[in-house]
């Protein structure tokens, strides 16, 4: 069953002969439960589909679907909704909020909810992300694998259906790089959720269910690499 | 430094909006040190103006030269202006009168021989006629007019001449004068026996000269005058230097110079006059709280400047740029910013000034009549130096901090969102801003300490606005209420004939009654003679409350008394001052008593009404209020023999008066028609009978002259001018000749207008500062927001809403506005009570008492809704921003 559906999306950004198409008329379906990579060079449209699939973008045309939802129809409160419950997003330069410890990053968006967070399920995850140590440290005390872990953390405490992730690992060392892939994929699976990748390395996009390659806005699927982990 | 200055301009070009906003606090800074300078020699101006019409420019008077000696001192090189005038040897001695003057105290005219006066130089002013062209023609001061008969333009007087100085007087002679002319003689007092005159006064009867002169500008006035002195006396050195303002007979013979007090003080040339010391502290205090604001807002705004750029320092070190060079470059900007905002500065403080004196002055008040606005060249550029100095006191030390940066360490900054290091030992939590506003209102609670240096001097700059704005609205208030309360005593007019001219019931003052009772604006009216007894009372009579109330009042005023001490200080010579109210029915039906039938009935056979209930305020820590003795209904009020004059300069004993008053009732709250607690020292008043009065105490003429007989209205609030043009139509220009308004109204208005212009000036000062502060609540807000837009873009996609991310953002402007403004409003409380400590002297304790909470209340409303106001523009930028965009922009 497919949880994501895009449909003859594009996007572009600026007018006439300085229009960049990001993203021409690209069709997806991603499956419940899968772990999709996205590939393909800087500037292909692969940031661009994350964030329409993500609600952060609206598409110049075409729709994307999840769980139903049609995103193109929504209003800012209602995307601000989509995206607290539904979706949780990896960038690769963390983005956590430096005045938040560790424990306060990763129930951030509970607490946007007014949602008090299961307490066993963030020891839990902080446990298995190895930060249950660093829980009341800030961002800047963190190293960088450290920080990303957070960020994997928030987008899972809060269980959201599709976890999307912007070159997680774009920013780290070859080591913590495969840590991460490797706890996000666990995780995902534990939990049932999709997860979309975009990255640049053949190694994490061989850890996928799927590839999909974008090049010049044009979104192709390449192989299904492997299923299971 | 060619190379820093296009660097300084392109990134002050780049960061357009925060330059802007540093750029005006610049300009309204040095519009407000201009204003304050411009306004202070507007001040000096108006008031030099004033003075000379007032009594002539000259600096000093010297007196006691010979007629040579003062031709040489005014050809001196040293002195730019002088009138010279020959005083006779001989003294007209004017005719004795009833009382004036007695052949052992003669008075005198001196006789002087003005000659040629530069216009407006000395004190004297030809109100009418000319000045006289020869020995036989005077001009004379309108009293010693009067004291002559009464004379006028044409009248002729035959005097004796004489001399009075000589041991010898020689041989009397006697000289016919006609009046030609009359002048005003705007000096001091002159000594009691002596009258000035101006004639020609003949060679040989020119016995000295005195000179009215100016000195040519020098560092000192005083310098200037003995040294050409010293040319023409020789002698006359230091040891000559009287500074008396006292008047001394200039015909002594003695050389005697005399300074113009009042215009040389705002030369700054009287340096033991305090009138200097408080312009110049008032100044330089408006001056520190001008530098401490801006220097908080601009530092700041340079202090982000340099967080930003810490990447491009790093790199200019990595290049070869020396920390000395990347100091010039942060103060490269400074220099760029002082030649944009300095010269605008100048301009709009000189615009501001020409608006607001120009409104000011056409309030019409004396002290400000003659105020015009003077540009003032040292003004301009001691308001574009002061502005210099405190833009680079205020980027000095962000350009260190930017020189002081490792190269490396400056390249691998990330941006001041990060938060500060030490700023993590206790992380805030934020529970009340959680509990206020859930999350939004937590993370606003971290954000704005996440640069802890920066938020104290953001809530600091707020605070002194604050405190400026307590301090000046505690002040207007202090007047305001002061104000109200000497108006509430008194009644709006009264209309006063002293009993000299009519002794029974003033018949002006019955008709004046019957016209105005009927009128519609009338609220109140009452006809009442008034006059001062004494009553024989004892220290046990006086009020124990009463004579405490008295002692701590004294104690306040720095004497220590016992008791006792101060029940002899309230009895004087064991009589105690008591006022005789002379009352007809009516006024006591205006006075609400109980059972006013039987009241009036016992008054008309001889008892009284007393009221006795006095307020005392004591200092600003509290007052008293109660009956002044112990006496009451059924007691009897004892009298003393009163001294009076007989209207021929001799004292006259009454004899008659009764020795007591039975008091048949007593009336608990002060008549409407006194004066109050805030009007001197309580009084007990005895309310007698119109019928009584006239039998024992208005038969007797001494007493009848004493007595002052009063018409006194209250009109209905708002409807005071028409009252006032009634009266003033009733009366027709019948005043003078003993009888006399008295407009509290209008003298209300006129202290009315002094606030208002005050609070001009006052308010107009304040309001600059806080629109600096703003300025400075804008560019923090705008900054924080601009440099966390990652991170805010980051909150959105992870699920913030847009309310809530403004709400977040509001938030966080209220905290610095709202912590500014709690930290002021405890300095201004601070600041404003020691100011109402210092006014309430001044006022009689009837200013402001205790905390102006409706003021604070106002102020801490106003800091919150400018600093929210200070933030809407950035959140709705934040807002309309996209959240891609934003993600994307690397660390």
């Amino acid at each position: 069953m497919s949880i994501i559906e895009v449909r003859s999306l594009a996007k572009c950004y600026g007018q006439g002969e300085t229009a960049v198409h990001a993203l021409r008329d690209a069709e997806l379906d991603v499956q419940e439960g899968e772990f999709v990579a996205v590939i393909g060079p800087s500037g292909s449209g692969k940031s661009t589909l994350l964030h329409l699939i993500g609600g952060v973008d609206r598409p110049s045309s075409g729709t994307v679907t999840v769980r139903g939802l049609n995103l193109t129809g929504l209003n800012e409160k209602k995307l601000s909704l989509y995206r607290r419950r539904q979706v949780g997003f990896v960038f690769q330069f963390y983005n956590l909020v430096p005045v938040l410890t560790v424990a306060e990053n990763v129930t951030l968006p509970l607490m946007l909810d007014n949602l008090k967070p299961d307490k066993v399920w963030l020891d839990e995850l902080l446990e298995r992300l190895g930060l249950a140590d660093r829980r009341d440290s800030l961002p800047n005390q963190l190293s960088g694998g450290q920080q990303q872990r957070t960020a994997i953390a928030r987008a899972l405490l809060h269980r959201p259906a599709i976890v999307l992730a912007d070159e997680p690992t774009g920013n780290l060392d070859s080591r913590n790089s495969r840590e991460i892939i490797s706890l996000l994929r666990d995780a995902v699976r534990h939990l049932g959720q999709t997860l979309i990748v975009i990255t640049h390395d053949p190694a994490i996009a061989s850890q996928a269910d799927r590839v999909i390659l974008i090049e010049d806005g044009y979104l192709t699927e390449q192989s299904a690499v492997r299923t299971g982990g | 430094m060619q190379s820093l200055a296009q660097l300084s301009r392109r990134f002050l070009k780049r960061q357009r909006k925060r330059t802007i906003l540093t750029a005006v606090s610049i300009v309204m800074a040095t519009a407000l040190f201009a204003g304050v300078g411009l306004l202070f020699t507007s001040l000096i101006a108006s008031f030099i103006m004033t003075e000379q019409m007032e009594s002539g420019s000259w600096h000093y008077h010297v007196s006691g030269l010979t007629v040579e000696q003062a031709r040489q001192l005014q050809a001196n090189i040293r002195i730019d202006e002088a009138g010279l005038l020959a005083v006779s040897g001989l003294f007209a001695r004017m005719p004795d009168q009833a009382g004036v003057g007695s052949a052992d105290q003669p008075r005198w005219l001196i006789l002087r021989d003005t000659g040629h006066l530069p216009d407006g130089l000395t004190p004297y002013r030809l109100m009418s006629g000319r000045l006289p062209e020869h020995a036989g023609e005077l001009a004379l001061d309108p009293l010693a007019a009067t004291l002559l008969g009464g004379m006028d333009l044409g009248d002729s007087v035959t005097l004796p001449l004489e001399q009075r100085f000589c041991a010898t007087a020689a041989a009397s002679l006697a000289r016919t004068f006609t009046v030609v002319g009359l002048f005003a003689w705007m000096d001091s007092a002159l000594p009691e026996d002596v009258y000035h005159a101006l004639t020609v006064v003949p060679p040989d009867e020119q016995q000295f000269a005195e000179l009215y002169l100016t000195v040519r500008p020098a560092a000192r006035y005083e310098d200037q005058l003995f040294a050409a002195l010293s040319d023409v006396v020789p002698g006359a050195d230091q040891a000559d230097r009287r500074w008396q303002s006292k008047y001394t007979a200039p015909e002594s013979g003695r050389l005697h110079v005399r300074t113009h007090e009042g215009l040389l003080r705002y030369y700054g040339q009287t340096s033991h006059d305090p009138t200097n010391r408080v312009m110049l502290g008032v100044f330089i205090l408006l001056t520190a709280i001008i530098m401490v604001s801006v220097i908080f807002v601009i530092r700041n705004s340079f202090s982000m400047s340099v967080t930003e750029r810490l990447s491009e320092f790093g790199l200019l070190r990595v290049v070869g740029a020396s920390p000395a060079q990347i100091r010039s470059l942060v103060l490269q900007d400074a220099w760029q910013l002082a030649l944009a905002g300095i010269p605008l500065g100048l301009l709009a403080g000189l615009g501001a000034m020409a608006i607001t004196i120009g409104a000011v002055a056409k309030v019409d008040l004396p002290v400000i009549r003659n105020m015009k606005l003077v540009m003032s060249p040292t003004a301009l550029l001691l308001a574009a130096g002061l502005s210099l100095v405190t833009l680079f006191l205020a980027a000095f030390s962000p350009a260190v901090r930017a020189s002081r940066q490792a190269p490396v360490e400056a390249i691998r900054h990330l941006g001041s969102c990060q938060v500060k290091p030490g700023s993590d030992r206790k992380v805030c939590q934020g529970r009340l801003g959680r509990w206020l506003l859930g999350a939004p209102g937590a993370l606003a609670s971290r954000n704005v300490r996440r640069d802890k240096r920066r938020f104290r001097t953001t809530a600091l700059s707020v605070a002194v606005s604050v405190v400026l704005f307590l301090a000046a609205g505690g002040l207007s208030l202090q007047m305001r209420t002061s104000l109200a309360a000497f108006n509430s005593e008194q009644t709006d007019f009264t209309v006063s004939v002293y009993a000299s001219r009519d002794l029974g019931w003033n018949s002006e003052l019955l008709q004046l009654r019957e016209t105005l009772s009927g009128q519609p604006e009338v609220a109140r009216l009452a006809l009442v003679g008034r006059a001062f007894i004494s009553a024989p009372l004892k220290a046990d009579q006086l009020a124990p409350a009463w004579i405490e109330a008295y002692r701590k009042m004294a104690e306040i005023n720095g004497m220590h008394i016992t008791r006792s001490e101060a029940a002899a200080e309230l009895l004087g010579d064991d009589v105690f001052p008591v006022e005789l109210v002379l009352a007809d029915r009516p006024l006591l039906d205006e006075l609400n008593v109980k059972d006013p039938d039987s009241i009036w009935q016992a008054m008309e056979s001889g008892q009284v009404l007393l009221s006795q209930t006095g307020s005392i305020r004591i200092g600003s820590i509290g007052g008293a209020t109660g009956p002044l003795t112990t006496l009451g209904q059924g007691d009897a009020f004892p009298l003393q023999d009163i001294e009076t004059g007989n209207g021929q300069g001799q004292m006259a004993m009454i004899l008659d008066l009764p020795d007591q008053l039975a008091i048949a009732a007593e009336i608990e709250d002060q008549p409407w028609f006194v004066a109050g607690a805030f009007s001197g020292m309580p009084t007990v008043r005895l309310i007698v009978s119109q019928a009584y009065a006239n039998q024992h105490f208005l038969a007797q003429p001494a007493f009848a002259r004493s007595v002052t007989w009063q018409l006194l209205l209250d009109a209905h609030p708002g409807q005071e001018k028409t009252l006032q043009k009634r009266l003033a139509d009733q009366l027709g220009g019948r005043e003078g000749d003993g009888l006399s308004v008295q407009d509290n109204y209008a003298n209300l208005q006129r202290a009315r207008d002094y606030v208002f212009v005050m609070d001009v000036f006052l308010y107009g000062f304040t309001i600059v500062i806080i629109l600096i502060c703003a300025m400075n609540i804008i560019n923090i807000v705008t900054t924080q927001i601009v440099l966390r837009r990652r991170e805010l873009a980051m909150l959105r996609a992870i699920g913030m809403s847009g309310t809530q991310q403004t709400v977040m953002l509001l938030a966080e402007s209220a905290l610095y506005g709202l912590t500014g403004a709690l930290w002021g409003s405890a300095a201004g409380l601070l600041l404003l009570a020691a100011l109402t400590r210092q006014t309430d002297q001044l006022l009689a304790g009837s200013g402001l008492q205790g905390v102006p909470w409706p003021l604070v209340l106002w102020t801490l409303a106003g800091a919150l809704v400018l600093s929210l106001l200070a933030g809407i523009l950035p959140i709705r930028r934040v807002r309309r921003a996209s959240i891609v965009d934003a993600i994307r922009e690397d660390g």
